[in-house]
């Protein structure tokens, strides 16, 4: 399964780049018609209200982050990335970049790369995410594949993770979204989930609002 | 595949759906693929309007709409399925952005839309092949109608009858982005009357 599409502006950070999409253009260039990518073919729309704002950065340790950004083609977007591998030349470097959506090129975030941005207001992304599984990663959560930073986290307190290593098959992206059909509810709060250290061993906790109970 | 109807129209295969999504604050929401064959294309608006109507013979469209939440948006439609009750009836829908639902358009329905500047769409095809339908092409299935031509002058389609397998649909992806990758061009039908018959024309963009 080819999984990258070409590269068409790196970063200082490996694993950081814009990638072309694949597209075609009406003959005056007013419609683009973006197709799916090279990889699994699964894609996931995020939509963002005209007030949004990321409070934290965020981490995948099993997930590849594959961004495409539509929307008033000059509003700036400003994306900020942090480095978090463990074993990686780069690590907690951060590189900040500045673009504008572009249906003609998607943003391709490597695992372990915290990132978060400002300039989302009514911008629409598409992720194409691509999937990665390892045995016995203590920083990998099935259920949660998002480690919270607090934006303000000086970069030498952001956490060192290990990531995933082995690529899933499509078929078991097509078992996952048979299971979010059956069980997704219209109103949902993300679960927060923070590194901690405990007498000297690095935890995770999962943070959830609280709901009343029915009685 | 499960239909979730929320509103109809006076076209039978013309309606709204519900999407699967989950709200994640005011106002934003997270949506994932509708049951089918998961293929999803993004369609990206920085003009107004086509000038034309489009038909598809072998595809189901499956349009959600994104952008600013207050701009009005017109659908126009003109039934063009041979057979059909509502033959060359027109229907136009106005309506507003909302990643919560889908507008589900079947086989043989003319579509065009206008104030769609700076609208994404979301389009999620369901493709049906043939046995019989010789109007058919799989490898351009576009037929392009002026937006002043007269209702009566609408053509009259015959819509394919065979789901495809979701494998078959991987294939043509797969077939898709090699073709844009090596930079080709989609082409594009019109139907030509000449010496009283009727001939299918494909046309594409000079190189």
């Amino acid at each position: 399964m080819k999984s990258n599409d070409p590269i068409i502006q790196k970063t200082e950070i490996e694993g950081l780049h814009f990638e072309t999409n694949l597209y075609t253009t009406s003959t005056d260039n007013g419609i683009y018609n973006v197709i799916a990518s090279s990889g699994p073919g699964i894609t996931d729309l995020v939509t963002h209200s005209p007030n949004f704002y990321y409070l934290h950065y965020g981490i995948h340790v099993g997930q590849v982050d594959r961004l495409t950004f539509f929307g008033d083609l000059n509003q700036k977007i400003t994306g900020y990335f942090v480095d978090c591998r463990k074993g990686s030349p780069t690590l907690h470097k951060q590189v900040v970049l500045e673009f504008y959506p572009d249906p003609s090129k998607k943003l391709y975030i490597d695992r372990g790369i915290a990132h978060t941005f400002d300039g989302l207001e009514n911008v629409l992304t598409r992720d194409e995410p691509i999937w990665y599984m390892s045995a016995g990663n203590k920083d990998y959560n099935i259920a949660n594949d998002v480690i919270n930073v607090k934006r303000d986290t000086p970069l030498d307190d952001f956490p060192v993770v290990t990531i995933n290593e082995f690529p899933i098959p499509r078929k078991a992206y097509e078992f996952v979204l048979e299971l979010q059909h059956l069980t997704m509810v219209e109103l949902q709060h993300y679960p927060t989930r923070i590194p901690i250290t405990i007498n000297g061993e690095k935890r995770y906790v999962n943070l959830k609002p609280k709901v009343q109970e029915q009685r | 595949m499960e239909l979730r109807i929320l509103e109809k129209s006076d076209i039978n295969g013309l309606h709204w759906g519900k999407n699967y999504y989950v709200q994640t604050g005011q106002e934003s929401f997270t949506l994932v693929a509708n049951p089918g064959p998961l293929i999803s294309d993004m369609i990206y608006f920085s003009i107004d309007s086509t000038d034309h109507f489009t038909i598809q013979v072998g595809q189901i469209d499956r349009f959600t709409f994104f952008g600013d939440p207050e701009q009005e948006i017109t659908g126009l439609f003109v039934d063009c399925r041979k057979g059909s009750p509502t033959l060359h009836k027109k229907v136009e829908l106005k309506f507003k952005p909302d990643p919560r639902k889908h507008l589900y358009i079947e086989r043989g329905i003319a579509k065009m839309f206008t104030n769609m500047k700076n609208i994404t769409v979301r389009s999620e095809p369901i493709w049906f092949s043939t046995n019989v339908n010789t109007e058919y092409n799989i490898g351009n299935d576009r037929l392009i109608v002026p937006r002043d031509t007269e209702l009566e002058n609408f053509p009259i389609v015959q819509i394919n009858e065979l789901p495809l397998p979701n494998r078959a649909l991987q294939v043509i992806l797969e077939r898709e982005q090699q073709i844009l990758r090596e930079n080709k061009e989609y082409q594009q039908s019109f139907d030509l009357y000449m010496g009283g018959s009727r001939s299918r024309v494909t046309i594409k963009k000079r190189n």
